[in-house]
């Protein structure tokens, strides 16, 4: 399934014109006395991720919506936010449970990529600090027993767990195009650690919504993301680049 | 064009990598639902272990034995059954072996706690307010039986909560 998505993303940035560079004339760059002048737009970009509705089509047991937000504040720095809630049915050999909750992620994202003149494309590393309020809901489990002279015991007993949280930093590391005028399409993977979690009595925080699975020792968590967002300019700089 | 293929590379390896998971397996090691471990004493010196020749189990009702062969120890761990607050063995003594095969009959009564122990292993059962029903008979082995732990709970089954004298 996922593969499909990850497919279609490197196809479509194929397809956009921006990395091989001949989008410059559309990009109205003009080229004055060998000095190419560029209005590099600033303003808020918004965006959707696809890849959690997409999963939640392919998968009967999740549902999830994230929205993104990054302003440019200068050259290279873009303030991120992002916020979302998810909703996934986990089924262990033991027990199956649903957790369900929202998270917000607040960062900044730094461009590394030294865009040719014209193309606003981003190729960036990013900070966030995630936190998550959820609850969790056990539907029925199996006691464990190493022997099996007698009949398992299965109980269905549903019990409610609220008021779960947790809080991750994360490190982001993501590819942005503009694959048509203000239009982007992003690709990014996480790679998250868990700071703190208030843990339910006698069950424990086995998925947090934005953190994904928290495994059994380990703090850490890695998640991706497909987005495309649209960018509201509101000013432009100018960019200037001397040709040689 | 190197830098972004090299960081798409990246990109690539942990996507990959999102796909590995612990192995989340439940090992033998985690402790469990803890077993009812049984030590048999001397009925004429108490302090001393006695083994118990040709020992093997069988709950009331079923046609089954727990031990597949009887075992000659003098200590045995068997299952308590963790849906119902009480479990019947019948208790054999000599069986199949060239002397005359006793019987006894004892009542098991507990409460049980569930404890969840991992997502690999999920829950496990306690027992609380452990206690033993016993009615001596002619055709049986066993001359007395003591509960050691006073906090009548058995939570591992590493010491026994159980003495049978003999």
């Amino acid at each position: 399934m996922t593969q499909k998505l990850l497919f279609l993303f490197i196809f479509s940035l194929l397809l956009g014109s921006s990395f091989t560079g001949s989008a410059q004339e559309k990009h109205g760059v003009k080229v004055v006395n060998d000095t190419a002048v560029y209005k590099e737009r600033y303003g808020l970009r918004i965006g959707i991720d696809l890849s959690r509705p997409a999963r939640g089509f392919l998968d009967k047991k999740y549902s999830g919506l994230e929205l993104g937000a990054d302003y440019r504040f200068n050259e290279r720095f873009y303030p991120a936010i992002e916020i979302g809630y998810e909703n996934f049915e986990y089924d262990e050999n033991y027990f199956s449970a649903k957790s369900q909750g929202s998270y917000a992620k607040l960062g900044v994202n730094y461009n590394a990529y030294k865009n040719w003149i014209g193309l606003q494309n981003e190729l960036y590393a990013g900070l966030r600090y995630g936190f998550s309020s959820f609850s969790e809901e056990l539907h029925n489990f199996t006691i464990y027993d190493k022997d099996q002279y007698f009949p398992p015991d299965y109980r269905e007993d549903s019990q409610k767990f609220s008021s779960l949280s947790g809080h991750w930093l994360e490190l982001q590391l993501g590819i942005k195009a503009e694959i048509m005028h203000n239009v982007f399409l992003g690709l990014h993977v996480e790679l998250k650690r868990l700071i703190s979690s208030k843990n339910p009595d006698n069950f424990e925080s086995l998925w947090i919504p934005g953190f994904n699975r928290h495994y059994d020792g380990s703090e850490f968590g890695i998640g991706w993301g497909y987005s495309i967002s649209y960018l509201l300019p509101i000013y432009t700089k100018e960019r200037k680049e001397v040709r040689k | 064009m190197k830098v972004i293929q090299r960081i798409f590379c990246t990109l690539l390896v942990l996507y990959a990598l999102q796909s590995c998971q612990y192995n989340d397996i439940c090992t033998a090691e985690v402790p469990t639902t803890p077993k009812l471990r049984i030590e048999f004493h001397d009925q004429q010196r108490p302090g001393l272990l006695k083994a118990a020749e040709s020992f093997n189990v069988r709950a009331l009702g079923d046609t089954a034995y727990y031990f597949s062969a009887p075992i000659n120890d003098t200590t045995a761990a068997i299952p308590l059954r963790t849906d119902k607050k009480e479990t019947a063995y019948e208790l054999i003594f000599h069986q199949g072996d060239s002397l005359e095969t006793k019987r006894d009959t004892l009542i098991f009564t507990y409460n049980t706690d569930e404890i969840f122990i991992s997502r690999a292993c999920g829950f496990k059962s306690i027992f609380t307010d452990f206690d033993v029903t016993y009615t001596p008979t002619s055709k049986g082995w066993i001359k007395n039986i003591q509960i050691p732990d006073t906090t009548k709970r058995i939570t591992d089954d590493t010491k026994a909560a159980l003495f049978i004298y003999f």
